[in-house]
């Protein structure tokens, strides 16, 4: 066998392994998966252990000059699927996204003060996704809202999970 | 046993086929779908990019800005489904082995859009990028047997190792043992099915059948590659009816492609294992 092909075969071998220890609890696969931005090592426990149950809301409100607060509104009200989603799904990518945004906000709120997860990736994310919304006239600043209803048919409740601080718009 | 499954060129282009298709379908759907690579979408390249410091800002950062922004970005989505219509058409046309190119830009373009935001990547996106980056290394070296037998066994290794996973992940999880977690998921709007959630919200006993069916024949994935002919066809049949029930009920209809594709890789490795290790 050539230098090239034992070269290939090793870097797949090591590439394997590098997959199989990212599989393991993140106490033991964080240091494989320090580097890896791209996914070359990815997670195959889909909907495990814990899957998702709910549906995310992410509703926004606006503060005017005139010291309202407008009423809460739901963007992107979550609804189901369209018969045709078998074969044509595209907002299958935002919906996982914003799903992604929440569960990470959610990690970061837990046990942190709000100074830290204000800053995080996702809240950064959810805010910059809020601000590019249509706002009340005279808003000047505006504040989001994420809740949870769990996933079953009839009523739902939705629970509010995360209020974000109020944050100033650029007018 | 002979058959197409044994040739390793042919095992290539039908991997490569049957995931070209998902991609094809994910680059039109993101195309369909491109206000959420604008700034103030949830793709949003201005707000990923600050995920690390040599994204934010440096070198890196500024070589990746001018193709990553949006509109720009859009040509990398563009290229990736012009790329893997070639790749399809190529597998039709019988000459797999002439889409080296395509399957590079493919794999580079799939890297470079998972580089670019951390969300709302999936296990399709994931195993996508396995199969093209290393059927790329394929082609660096033509008509290589042993490197192209090295990347298809690898390929049939990922496969057993992300259905194992995730069943053990759900052994480990009592509301997946009981079945408990099946009807919330099928109830959710993002994931679910009316009809189906109602159903097993309704009754126990089929939540934790269908929790179970998935888990055992998960959990013991790896055995297709050891059960004697044809029994080992089983593993994948219940592999293929359960992505096409994902894609039906939870609208994951890009998984069936790319997991499915990882098939004719099993087949050959199975073979491989068969006639050198295993007695017939």
């Amino acid at each position: 066998m050539s230098v090239l092909e034992w070269s290939i075969q090793a870097l797949l071998m090591a590439w394997f392994l590098a997959c199989a220890v990212g599989q393991l609890p993140q106490r033991y696969s964080r240091h494989v998966r320090k580097f890896d931005n791209i996914g070359l090592i990815p997670t195959w426990n889909f909907f495990a252990p814990r899957p998702a149950q709910d549906d995310f809301h992410f509703l926004y409100r606006d503060f005017t000059t005139e010291g309202i607060a407008t009423e809460w509104r739901e963007i992107a009200t979550p609804e189901w699927r369209p018969w045709y989603s078998f074969i044509w799904n595209p907002g299958r990518r935002e919906r996982k996204a914003l799903f992604d945004a929440a569960t990470v906000v959610l990690r970061e709120v837990d046990g942190k003060d709000r100074a830290s997860w204000a800053l995080s990736l996702p809240y950064l994310l959810l805010l910059q996704y809020v601000s590019f919304h249509p706002h009340a006239r005279n808003a000047w600043a505006t504040q989001f809202l994420l809740m949870r209803s769990p996933g079953r048919s009839g009523p739902r409740t939705p629970e509010a999970l995360v209020v974000s601080s109020v944050h100033e718009l650029e007018l | 046993m002979t058959g197409w499954w044994v040739q390793p060129a042919t095992v290539r282009g039908l991997i490569l086929g049957l995931a070209s298709i998902g991609v094809l379908i994910s680059s039109c759907e993101l195309l369909v779908s491109r206000r959420s690579l604008t700034d103030g979408g949830l793709l949003s390249w201005q707000v990923a990019s600050l995920q690390t410091k040599w994204l934010a800002s440096g070198p890196i950062h500024r070589l990746l800005e001018p193709c990553f922004r949006y509109p720009q970005v859009l040509l990398i989505v563009l290229v990736r489904a012009a790329a893997a219509l070639t790749i399809i058409a190529s597998v039709l046309a019988g000459r797999s082995e002439w889409a080296g190119i395509p399957v590079l830009i493919v794999a580079a373009s799939l890297a470079a859009l998972l580089l670019r935001t951390p969300f709302g990547n999936d296990g399709a996106d994931q195993m996508s990028l396995v199969i093209f980056v290393c059927l790329s290394t394929s082609f660096l070296v033509a008509n290589n047997r042993a490197i192209l037998t090295a990347c298809l066994f690898f390929i049939a290794a990922q496969s057993c190792l992300s259905y194992s996973t995730s069943g053990l992940a759900k052994l480990s999880a009592s509301g997946w043992r009981t079945g408990s977690f099946v009807p919330f998921i099928f109830g959710t709007y993002v994931y679910g099915f009316s009809a189906v959630g109602n159903l097993l919200h309704k009754s126990r006993i089929l939540a934790f059948a269908a929790a179970w069916m998935v888990i055992i024949p998960e959990c013991s994935f790896i055995v297709v590659l050891f059960l004697p002919w044809p029994w080992c066809l089983l593993p994948l049949i219940w592999g293929g009816v359960f992505h096409l029930s994902s894609t039906v009920l939870m609208g994951l209809n890009t998984f069936f492609w790319a997991f499915v594709a990882t098939y004719p890789a099993i087949l050959y490795m199975h073979d491989a294992l068969a006639v050198n290790l295993l007695p017939m």
